[in-house]
């Protein structure tokens, strides 16, 4: 859907998953939607240099987020939600819905 | 022993009815809430229980009802629903403590649990607080199938500083 504007699918893919689910490491990311992680990190790379994401290392981890301090942050926020809300069921349920919130230890699965 | 219930209504007015004996009161909270106010559109197969009372009358009262401890929940080999008293006090995001608006007949029990509007609130403060988006789905759910005040929900997003991811749920609510 913003694979032109972004430059290809996976750029696009990143987008979404850092609006959706606010935050993301590189494997996380490339587990989430089945592709390779090189893949994924030469996105990562390519935005943040432009300033679109940004990165903080956690342990031996670089976690990924949209910069809070982009100028157009907001526009593109609005942008992402857009095409999140357009998305067909199916790759909403596959790719956007997985669970975030803490789960009590020792629980069922 | 048998199974004590076969729904998630029917044991909540259980484990409301036998803890109650022993003055223990106890407010239905989380995910069955939702399958409640969906007609089980989304199901849950545990049920959080907010008290006051400690774990050891609670264990009693459990017990009774055929429900052995099994890590911080409550099992019954004949019955699919966990059962869990998770530590109070009853809160929506930040604000606390929170008195439980809704009421539901079972029978002769009355359960106490979170009104719809508390309910959306409930979910949404996992969407607002932790991206949880399958929160978002419940929360958007909930409004759909029951009347709510959308003014408490707006008033309430304010004060937990989530007035943006607010309009999400409100583009998710129209798009359905």
């Amino acid at each position: 859907m913003l694979d032109s504007l972004f430059g290809n699918k996976t750029s696009e893919r990143v987008l979404l998953y850092l609006q959706n689910y606010g935050e993301g490491y590189p494997t996380e990311i490339a587990r989430n939607f089945g592709i390779a992680q090189s893949q994924v990190q030469k996105q990562l790379t390519r935005l943040e240099q432009g300033g679109i994401v940004a990165s903080q290392l956690s342990g031996r981890m670089r976690n990924y987020r949209l910069n809070p301090r982009w100028p157009y942050l907001k526009q593109l926020s609005s942008l992402l939600e857009k095409a999140l809300l357009s998305l067909p069921r199916d790759e909403t349920m596959s790719y956007y819905r997985r669970r975030t919130r803490p789960r009590r230890p020792g629980k069922k699965l | 022993m048998k199974s004590p219930a076969a729904t998630a209504k029917g044991l909540a007015a259980l484990v409301t009815k036998e803890p109650r004996r022993d003055g223990i009161s106890a407010v239905l909270t989380g995910g069955t809430v939702v399958s409640i106010y969906t007609n089980n559109q989304y199901e849950s197969r545990d049920l959080d229980f907010i008290s006051s009372a400690d774990r050891a009358r609670i264990s009693a009262a459990m017990s009774r009802i055929g429900f052995r401890p099994h890590g911080r929940s409550f099992v019954h080999e004949e019955c699919p629903y966990t059962v869990e008293f998770p530590t109070g006090p009853l809160a929506l995001g930040e604000r606390q403590p929170v008195k439980a608006a809704g009421r539901l007949q079972v029978g002769s029990t009355v359960v106490q649990l979170l009104s719809p509007t508390q309910c959306v609130m409930d979910r949404l403060a996992w969407f607002f607080h932790n991206n949880d988006r399958q929160c978002l789905d419940q929360a958007v759910a909930v409004a759909e199938s029951q009347r709510v005040s959308m003014n408490i929900i707006r008033d309430w997003a304010k004060d937990e500083g989530a007035e943006e991811k607010f309009e999400i749920f409100l583009n998710f609510l129209k798009k359905k």
